[in-house]
C-alpha cells in the first residue's frame, strides 16, 4: 500500500508453487529480496519498520525514512521483474 | 525487531506435497537352495536358484542358462567345499 508515493505496508501471502518444496526458484527469489531488504532496514534502523512473518508476511513502514523507503522501493522493483518472468507464481496489487 | 532468517523456502509449498520418484521394486526372485543337503531328488529336480555360480554343479548335477543346479541323476543332494573359496552341489546315486 502506497501513500503520496511512499510504501506503507507490504503484505505476502501463498505459496509460489513453482516446483516441489526445496527446488522453487521463484519463491527462493523472493524469499532472498524479501529478507534482504527487512534486514538491511534494520540495519540502518533497528525501529524503521514492523514486520511479522508466519502463514503469511506482513510488514509496515513506521519512520518512512528515506532509507527505509528506498529500501522498500527496491524490494518491490525486485518483485515485479520476478513477476514480469513467473507470472502465474506471484502477483502483485498496489492499493 | 530482529533480523530475519533467509529460509530460501519461505514461500515454496510446503514439505510432503511433491511427489517422490522412488517407491517402485520388483517381487522377489525366490532364489536360494531348493533341495537341502542329504535329501533325496529326483532326475531334472531343481537344486539351487541362483544369479551368477555362488555354487557351482557339482558330480551328476547341471546348470541352466540362468545357472539353476539342477540333478541329472535320482540320488542324495551334497553340498561340498570346491578348492579353497568355493562351494558346489553334487548329486549321488543311492546304492
Amino acid at each position: 500500500m502506497k501513500d503520496n508515493n511512499v510504501i506503507e505496508e507490504i503484505k505476502m501471502n501463498g505459496h509460489a508453487k513453482y516446483d516441489e518444496y526445496g527446488k522453487d526458484i521463484v519463491c527462493a527469489g523472493i524469499s532472498s529480496a524479501l529478507v534482504t531488504s527487512v534486514n538491511a532496514c534494520l540495519l540502518f534502523d533497528k525501529d524503521s519498520i514492523f514486520y511479522e512473518e508466519g502463514n503469511s508476511f506482513y510488514l509496515k513502514n513506521l519512520k518512512r525514512d528515506d532509507i527505509t523507503n528506498k529500501l522498500l522501493e527496491n524490494l518491490v522493483s525486485i518483485l515485479k521483474s520476478i513477476e514480469s518472468d513467473y507470472k502465474e507464481n506471484i502477483k502483485i496489487r498496489e492499493e | 525487531m530482529k533480523f530475519m532468517i533467509l529460509d530460501l523456502q519461505l514461500f515454496a509449498s510446503k514439505k510432503g506435497v511433491g511427489s517422490t520418484k522412488n517407491g517402485r521394486d520388483s517381487a522377489g526372485r525366490r532364489l536360494g537352495a531348493k533341495a537341502s543337503d542329504g535329501e533325496k531328488v529326483t532326475a531334472g529336480s531343481i537344486i539351487y536358484r541362483q544369479r551368477g555360480t555362488k555354487i557351482y554343479p557339482g558330480v551328476n548335477c547341471g546348470i541352466g542358462k540362468d545357472h539353476t543346479l539342477f540333478a541329472l541323476v535320482d540320488g542324495v543332494v551334497r553340498y561340498e567345499r570346491k578348492g579353497r573359496d568355493k562351494k558346489q552341489a553334487s548329486v549321488y546315486e543311492i546304492a
